[in-house]
């Protein structure tokens, strides 16, 4: 590439990306050193020493539910595409604010629950190019859609579009994006496929 | 007589290190022992003629080069004989002919001989008839080398430097050399010749050394000092070439040339102006070489001699190059570099000297203290100076203040605030330090003067903004600031007056009492609006984290500020259990309970027994609180909210006395502990109600003279007396117990069992106490006093009598079998685990007393026959708990007739057993037995006990509980609490490795069908399941040799039995197997694929179940946890699978494992849809 379409963005630091707010942990300050000693259950009602009948005990596990049913949110969606790796600059589309929380949506609600695997879910994802004529919105709309392809079960459909009035053929953008044949035509493309798989070196 | 020239002649041709050495030895020899008047010392020398220039005597050509070499090794053989020589083994005159043989060479030889005769005249030099006019002669021959000098290699070089340091170290040679050449010093003018284009890091280290020495030691003229500066100077700054193979290290080549800097102050009106001329350079310098030359100006500050003429001329000119570095610096390390630098400067100045510099400086920053800016690098600036010495902060600390005061009255930001009380409060650390410092009688006047500056600080600084803190709802930049001033405020009381040195620590406080007890009520409001003030800004966590530090650090100078508190947070406890929310009082209770514990007991004051007293009157507020809720009725949770505050001040308490290094052994007093503990704190005695404190001939502790260990001793039964007192009020007594018409005691009438897991919470904390009290006392101090008992009475010994002996040894264990025990009341029932925390933390010496008086087989009788079958969940477990402990900690295998009774209960359980028998009630038996083996197996159990492993083995067979019976021996295994070294268990290296062999390895060979008795399916899987339970708790190579086989047993297990514990189990095999040997599963892949696949896609349900399998074998329901974990195990194989084998064997298998792993990708937890995620790539990536 010889310019660059945006020389120079703005990116936010990694603080300043919304996480997974993680439950309200307990206080951890110098005079909490012995309550996780004295509040731990007991080593004698851990299995196999209790019966079959766990214990109540209270004040355990209570912001820590490693197992509990939830349903992929928007958060998880932010999650995997907001580290792609933007083809212009060395750092994250989250950074650059292409990829917003606010711009993933879900139908139907995760907040409903985790769905029947045979429920058809919509994952719309907005993106948002730093400048209005960015020529790459397409290669990124395209890595995400590839991105969350590889990443979410047979039941989940992907569409990405440009957000509106952020670029300035954001209809071709999203012409283009919406087309499966195209996509499948540009993913065969080599040099395509390079830059792709570069963009999702990044991505865990 | 030794013939010196064949010794020669053998060393020339000698290869080896070890021969050379040998040959020098003879020849050393031969010199020291040879007849004087044979000469030895001429015949030696004259033995290397033949290599000599000129000797003729060879056949060679004159026109031949010379061997070197050879050569070279003839003069090494003089110069290494003389390293195996005495030293004085040389008379005068042959010395004198060595220098100048040896002297002469570096005339003649430049090529061969410069090196061994370097090394020889160093020995020489050493000799006890060397002469000291012979030094001015060996580095005049040096200096003969001229240009031939540096031409040498650079290992010969060093030999030289080291000679010449050698030789102008020596006292003799160095007063000559002064002496002879007085102060135009010629030798050394040459020296700098031949010296001048060294390079060498080695060579130079020696180089530097010697210019240091000479500037030290030799008093020179001006113009040779500027001849050798001109010398040194050119190599600053310093680095080492990157392809240097020495072990020198670049810090080590700048540390010698700063000493040739720092050698002499009358090279101060050259170094200081040069260094800093390189300094300001501007751009160019590297932070490197900017820390190299500040600390090359600070070393010269700190050694130059005569301050007032070497250092004060150039004050302004250090001050006005440095002080940008800090004000404007970015750098770290370069600001650091420079503060010091002023802070040595500040130390060598005096008087006017001192105080137009401070003056100076304090000028250039108040000003910048205005400025946000440069706040913080003013201050770091003023802190610097001013922290020098106390004369520089009586000069200074006025002014400053002022302007800080000043500052804070208009801030500009909240950031400009918030670095003003933090100068403010590094002052304030400054001024702490400086008082203990050793000041002359006017110094310490001086100091006293400005005491009137720091009085009235709290009042028109810190207490407006200390006290904003406890409101609601503070913005987080306010947080800050506050953080800020509740150090600084915490800093105050701690100031003691300036004339308060040497009287005790405690006796002078700066500030009144009024205002330090305001302080520490300001900043416990803070503490207390973040226990009770519900949900709080961010960065609030911070504050509260400062100011308890501050409030501990204030209470601990202000010991008497810490019983107000006290009484406060009692007040707020009673009424939040009293009319507080039921949910969240336990809550506040405990977090400000804690809060308390830390500030009043977790650091011991500069007085000791100060902490004592806090202690005290800390845990005796607690604890009537804690039966005055007893008494009202409160909630269960809210009597665990106090109990765990009580055990927190504990531990905290404990903590700070072993942070002073007691002696942990100390004995108690005696064994009258009781008596004691009520006489001497008759207000702590009447807690509890049921009897009265009685101030009797134990007098009062004489507090004040008492020791860390005797504190900590005296804080170990206080909190015993407490566990005592808490004890007895949750137990009850019972005159004739239902089962066994005996004494007994039972719980309390305050259990109601209407919260039932808060009550069962309770015990557990306050066993817990008592437990941890008992744990911290030494052996000795159990056996004193006899702890085992109080495992046994619980506390209640006038009520519950303790048997002496046993009375009939040999059938002790069968009577019990046979008539029930008296003490059932203590292993089976709600109490039981207020005995176990005792027991586990008694050492086995005092467990053994208990299987002295009998009472120790009666519990595990009673505990492992147990016909009750309605026991709780919560109380069984404890029992087996107790079977473990005792039979660990002490050789049950030794007593006959219980390992007899025990082998008999299990027999009647394992081998016989009738159909009518509740197959729950056997069940539970086994556990008691496997509880005992577990316990047994850690300290390898003995020979008598080999029939119940045989037992074991056997356990699975069963038709109808076999499953279950094979389970539980993961009791056996599974690592438990109670049995760590820091419980004072008996834990032996190899356990699990003879656990291994001697029950896991013959129930392996069952499992895979190898006894020809047992080929039924069921009964093999039962083995099996056993085996991969205790396996799962077993590291790889301990299994190793059976790898393969227990495999081949968790695919089938994996495969027959659904998702569920079972399953769980052999998937955890299964990976540790595969990630630790994954060639062992070539074989299996397409069944690993399989079990894997349709476990995470959760189709167990579809796979049909084995018709061998009975209903009920497995939990119909797994719980969410136990299948999550299971999906999760097997998506991690799957994902690890590409990892492990070449992809030939996995392509078959792509296209299916994909399509279950993409479904997987929306599994319901999220953390296995991310596991899922991962194996999917790695299974994309195939190829």
């Amino acid at each position: 590439m010889a310019t660059l379409d945006n020389a120079n963005p703005t990116i936010l630091s990694a603080s300043q990306l919304p996480t997974r707010q993680a439950k309200l942990a307990p206080r951890k300050g110098p005079e909490s050193r012995y309550n996780d000693i004295v509040f731990a259950k007991p080593s004698y009602l851990a299995q196999p020493f209790c019966g079959q009948d766990a214990v109540a005990w209270p004040r355990t596990s209570d912001w820590h539910d490693e197992f509990a049913d939830e349903a992929i949110d928007e958060q998880e969606i932010y999650d995997l595409i907001s580290t792609i790796s933007d083809p212009e600059h060395p750092v994250s589309l989250g950074q650059l604010s292409v990829i917003n929380l606010c711009d993933i949506h879900i139908t139907p609600s995760p907040s409903l629950g985790a769905p029947e695997p045979n429920t058809i879910v919509q994952v719309r994802v907005e993106i948002t190019p730093t400048i209005t004529h960015c020529s790459l919105a397409t290669v990124i709309g395209l890595g995400v859609r590839v991105r969350l392809e590889k990443a979410l079960p047979p039941n989940y459909r992907v569409d990405v579009t440009c957000k509106e009035n952020s670029h300035n053929q954001d209809d071709q953008v999203n012409k283009q994006l919406g087309d499966k044949e195209r996509v499948a035509a540009a993913l065969e493309n080599d040099t395509l496929k390079g830059v792709l798989d570069k963009m999702l070196e990044t991505c865990a | 007589m030794a013939d010196f020239r064949q010794l020669a002649l053998e060393f020339v041709l000698a290869d080896d290190e070890g021969q050379q050495t040998t040959i020098a030895q003879n020849a050393a020899r031969e010199i020291q022992t040879g007849a004087p008047n044979l000469n030895p010392v001429a015949r030696w020398v004259e033995a290397v003629q033949p290599w000599m220039p000129g000797s003729g005597n060879d056949a060679e050509d004159g026109d031949e080069t010379p061997d070197w070499t050879a050569r070279a090794k003839a003069l090494e053989f003089l110069s290494r004989t003389l390293d195996f020589l005495n030293k004085d083994a040389l008379k005068p005159s042959q010395v004198k002919l060595l220098v100048s043989f040896f002297g002469a060479m570096f005339e003649v030889d430049h090529k061969a001989g410069i090196l061994a005769s370097a090394s020889a005249l160093s020995r020489i030099v050493a000799m006890k008839s060397f002469q000291k006019q012979s030094g001015n002669d060996i580095i005049n021959k040096v200096c003969a080398l001229k240009d031939d000098f540096p031409r040498q290699v650079s290992k010969t070089r060093l030999a030289i430097y080291e000679l010449v340091r050698f030789l102008m170290t020596t006292p003799e040679v160095s007063s000559d050399l002064q002496h002879k050449h007085g102060s135009s010093a010629g030798f050394m003018i040459d020296l700098i010749q031949l010296c001048r284009s060294e390079r060498d890091p080695e060579c130079l280290m020696v180089w530097f050394d010697i210019l240091r020495v000479f500037l030290v030691e030799y008093s020179p003229s001006k113009e040779v000092l500027d001849e050798i500066y001109g010398t040194f100077k050119l190599y600053f700054p310093i680095a080492l070439p990157r392809a240097s193979q020495t072990g020198i290290t670049p810090e080590d080549l700048k540390l010698q040339l700063r000493k040739c800097f720092s050698a002499t102050h009358l090279l101060a009106d050259q170094t200081i102006p040069f260094l800093l001329g390189k300094l300001d350079q501007g751009e160019g310098v590297t932070v490197n070489v900017k820390v190299d030359i500040l600390k090359t100006i600070r070393a010269c500050l700190d050694e130059y001699i005569n301050p007032d003429q070497s250092v004060a001329p150039y004050v302004n000119q250090i001050w006005g190059s440095l002080k940008y570095e800090v004000r404007n610096g970015e750098i770290e390390d370069t600001i650091w570099g420079t503060l010091e630098v002023l802070k040595s400067l500040t130390t060598r100045l005096k008087g006017d000297n001192l105080r137009d510099y401070t003056l100076t400086v304090t000028r250039d920053c108040v000003t910048d203290l205005a400025n946000t800016t440069y706040t913080s690098s003013s201050g770091r600036l003023l802190v610097s100076v001013l922290s020098a010495k106390p004369s520089a902060f009586v000069l200074m600390v006025a002014p400053a203040i002022t302007h800080i005061k000043d500052n804070l009255r208009h801030p500009k930001a909240p950031m400009h605030s918030q670095d003003l009380l933090r100068i403010l409060h590094v002052i304030l650390e400054t001024r702490l330090l400086l008082t203990d410092a050793e000041m002359s009688a006017e110094d310490r006047e001086d100091f006293a003067a400005i005491d009137s500056f720091f009085k009235p600080l709290y009042e028109d600084v810190y207490k407006a903004t200390v006290e904003s803190g406890s409101k609601s709802n503070v913005p987080y930049d306010d947080i800050k600031i506050v953080s800020q001033a509740v150090q600084g405020a915490g800093a105050l009381v701690c100031q003691r007056p300036a004339k308060s040195f040497g009287l005790p620590a405690e006796s002078g406080r700066l500030l009144p009492e009024g205002t330090c007890s305001q302080i520490c009520e300001s900043l416990f409001a803070i503490l207390l609006q973040s226990a009770t003030g519900g949900p709080h800004a961010e960065g609030f966590d911070e504050l509260v984290d400062e100011t308890t530090k501050a409030l501990q650090r204030a209470t601990r100078s202000y010991t008497s500020g810490f019983n107000p508190l006290v009484d406060h947070v009692k007040g707020v406890i009673r009424s939040n259990w009293q009319t507080g929310n039921n949910d969240e009082a336990p809550e506040i209770i405990t977090a400000l309970g804690a809060h308390i514990a830390f500030v009043g007991c977790s650091e011991l004051p500069k007085t000791a027994s100060n902490g004592l007293s806090h202690f005290l009157y800390y845990i005796q507020s607690l604890l009537s609180e804690l039966f005055a809720a007893l008494d009202a009725k409160a909630a269960p949770k809210i009597w665990c909210s106090l109990v765990a505050t009580i055990q927190s001040t504990i531990r905290y308490f404990n903590d700070a006395c072993l942070a002073g290094n007691p002696d942990k052994e100390l004995p108690f007093e005696d064994e009258s502990w009781l008596q004691r503990i009520k006489e001497r704190y008759p207000e702590l005695a009447q807690i509890g109600g049921d009897e009265s404190g009685t101030a009797g001939g134990n007098q009062p502790l004489a507090l004040q003279t008492l020791s860390v260990a005797e504190i900590r001793n005296e804080f170990l039964l206080i909190s015993l007396f407490v566990g005592r007192q808490i004890y007895r009020r949750a137990t009850k007594t019972i005159e004739s117990h239902a089962n066994t018409g005996k004494k007994a005691l039972a719980l309390s009438d305050d259990f109601t069992g209407a919260d039932r897991a808060s009550e069962n919470q309770y015990l557990h904390l306050i066993s817990s106490l008592t437990g941890f009290v008992v744990h911290e006392m030494s052996e000795t101090q159990q056996v004193l006093l006899r702890a085992d008992n109080f495992a046994i009475t619980l506390f209640r010994d006038e009520f519950i009598s303790i048997p002496q002996a046993i009375a009939d040894v040999s059938g002790h264990e069968q009577s019990i079998a046979e008539n029930g025990s008296a003490w059932g009341w203590l292993v089976l029932e709600f109490l039981n685990v207020l005995s176990l925390t005792i027991l586990e933390a008694l050492r086995p010496s005092s467990i053994g007393r208990l299987f002295e008086n009998g009472v120790a087989q009666e519990l595990i009788i009673s505990g492992s026959a147990s016909t009750a079958t309605s026991n709780d969940a919560f109380t069984r477990p404890v029992t087996l708990s107790i079977l473990t402990i005792l039979a660990n900690k002490h050789k049950i295998e030794t007593l006959p007739g219980l390992i007899a009774t025990l082998e008999q209960l299990a027999t009647g359980v394992i081998r016989a057993p009738s159909d009518n028998d509740d197959q729950n009630y056997r069940l539970e038996q086994i556990k008691s037995t496997y509880a005992l083996a577990a316990g047994m197996t850690r300290r390898y159990m003995g020979k008598e006990a080999r029939g119940l492993v045989q037992l074991f083995k056997e356990a699975p067979k069963d038709p109808k509980t076999g499953h279950h019976f094979g389970r539980q021996l993961e009791m056996i295994v599974a690592s438990q609490q109670p049995l760590t070294k820091e419980n004072y268990a008996i834990v032996k290296p190899l356990w699990m490795q003879k656990v291994y062999f001697e029950l896991v390895s013959p129930m392996l060979q069952v499992a895979i069908g190898a006894d020809p008795e047992v080929q039924d399916q069921l009964t093999k899987t039962n083995f099996g399941i056993g085996v991969l339970l205790m396996v799962k708790h077993m590291n790889f190579p301990i299994y190793e040799a059976d790898a393969d086989k227990i495999l081949r047993i968790s695919i089938a297990v994996a495969q027959n039995i659904g998702v569920g514990p079972d399953a769980k189990a052999a998937l955890d095999v299964l990976k540790n197997i595969l990630v630790e040997a994954p060639e062992k599963g070539k074989d299996h892949i397409r069944s690993i694929i399989k079990i894997c696949t349709s476990v995470f896609s959760n189709k167990s349900a579809s796979t049909q179940k084995p018709e061998w399998l009975p209903d009920g074998y497995v939990p119909a329901i797994s719980d969410p946890e136990t299948q999550a974990g299971c999906g999760k195990l097997a998506l991690e194989i799957t994902g690890g699978l590409p990892q492990m084998f070449e992809s030939q064997h996995l392509l078959p298998h792509a296209s299916q494992v994909e399509r279950e792993l993409t479904l997987a990708c929306g599994h319901r937890v999220r953390d296995l849809r991310r596991t899922a995620r991962l194996a999917r790539a790695a299974w994309t990536e195939l190829k």
